[in-house]
């Protein structure tokens, strides 16, 4: 039988700032069950546990970007709290959407600028969630616009005509927009 | 065609307003559709936002790694969690144990270079692109034709389009999906080559990937391992493909 490596908290963290594939993969074997199991019991289903979990895992990921993060306890503990956290987030969310009125009570404990966080995370997600579903050649060019690459500059990388790079760079912002616009967590308004 | 010229027209505005270079007509033109089209502004609030995520690749790549940690994970929880009546799977063991045990079936089910080339062949996708309204090269009739999967046109296109631009380097890497697409790998080689040789282009991981497939395809292994190798070895889009491909030719 394959021993499976077990990582401490600094391997985890260090591996979650790397981008660490064998990292990752140990932190949804080891802990994905507890949270699923919450959100489950909590009104949730398994979509939106792993929702839960890659929002999490994002939000560990910033946190590393902007400060060093000590964990007192496991990072196991610290890991399910922040999932517990967002769910119930997501369920004040839901409620609000529902019942605006029914929410007042509760605005204690998640004051606005939480919410807005919040709110812009998963407008976060869904533009990198559809952006990632774009073709390679696509994602290759916006990101070089991006970078501040000229149109011609951009044609000679990808190997196009000019005339064609340009056509090609608003097909795929059209596109990107479509995929935007059908992605469940677009708000029309 | 008059669609096509609104979407890029509309694109074209929005890109302006980003970068602050709108014209006092352009800007006109800007303010009212944001005051009377709201597909409009929902556009622009999608571009500013992704401009403000294109700021943030690393966040963008970490994205990409954690969906492929979910889906591994949904994978492996879905074979694990695939679980038959007790009597079944004695049965399923039982035949299983037969069959690997039979010359004749285990010859049959073994593992070949070409038995890996259809397990891990798909085809490139490139993104469809409507073309109608500019002016027309060969290239953009090969890629239309390419995206509408007639392979047969596509590479006559890209053919014609090379003799005259003999070092347009995405013309040489369709070419060669191209002829992967018409069965013809060992055509495909040469242009698979070329770019990785040239080393100088947005190919060259592709260009391996595929180049190491025809290889298999070819029945010629030995071919195909230094490319795999390479691809196993540092960050890229094939990597975990490569991996696994690399571990399975060598139980070969």
């Amino acid at each position: 039988v394959k021993e499976i490596k077990r990582y401490n908290n600094s391997e985890i963290l260090q591996g979650i700032q790397s981008h660490d594939k064998a990292v990752l993969n140990y932190i949804y074997s080891q802990f994905f069950e507890t949270v699923s199991w919450y959100v489950v019991s909590k009104g949730g289903d398994k979509t939106a546990a792993y929702d839960v979990f890659q929002d999490a895992l994002m939000a560990v990921y910033d946190r590393l970007q902007t400060s060093s993060l000590e964990i007192s306890n496991s990072f196991e503990t610290y890991f399910s709290g922040m999932c517990k956290h967002l769910w119930q987030m997501e369920l004040r969310r839901q409620v609000k959407a529902r019942q605006p009125a029914d929410i007042s009570q509760e605005e204690a404990f998640f004051p606005s600028y939480m919410e807005d966080t919040y709110d812009k995370e998963k407008e976060s997600r869904m533009i990198q969630e559809s952006f990632l579903k774009l073709s390679n050649d696509c994602q290759k060019l916006l990101m070089l616009q991006q970078q501040g690459h000229s149109q011609l500059e951009i044609a000679g990388i990808m190997g196009y005509t000019e005339a064609f790079a340009r056509k090609k760079r608003f097909r795929c912002k059209e596109q990107l927009a479509e995929l935007v616009k059908n992605h469940p967590y677009f708000k029309k308004e | 065609m008059e669609a096509a010229k609104n979407y890029e027209k509309r694109f074209e505005l929005i890109e302006a307003y980003i970068h602050n270079e709108l014209s006092n007509d352009d800007q006109e033109l800007f303010d009212t559709l944001m005051r009377t089209d709201e597909d409009f502004k929902e556009d622009v609030e999608i571009q500013q936002q992704l401009a403000a995520e294109l700021n943030k690749p690393d966040r963008l790549q970490f994205r990409a790694a954690l969906q492929h940690a979910e889906s591994i994970h949904r994978l492996e929880t879905q074979i694990s969690r695939f679980t038959l009546p007790r009597w079944v799977r004695y049965a399923a063991a039982i035949i299983i144990i037969g069959a690997v045990s039979s010359p004749l079936l285990y010859n049959m089910y073994k593992t070949s270079p070409k038995n890996l080339y259809e397990v891990y062949y798909e085809s490139y996708e490139s993104s469809s692109v409507n073309r109608g309204g500019m002016e027309t090269t060969d290239f953009d009739r090969a890629m239309e034709a390419f995206d509408e999967e007639d392979f047969d046109v596509a590479n006559n296109l890209f053919t014609t389009f090379l003799t005259e631009n003999p070092e347009n380097q995405a013309a040489a890497f369709y070419k060669g999906m191209c002829l992967m697409e018409l069965e013809d790998a060992e055509g495909s080689v040469h242009y698979f080559e070329r770019l990785i040789l040239d080393a100088n282009n947005l190919f060259v991981e592709q260009a391996q990937w595929y180049v190491s497939l025809a290889y298999l395809k070819l029945n010629t292994p030995d071919k195909a391992v230094p490319y795999i190798e390479e691809l196993s070895a540092y960050p890229n889009p094939y990597r975990e493909k490569a991996l696994k491909l690399l571990d399975k030719l060598k139980r070969l």
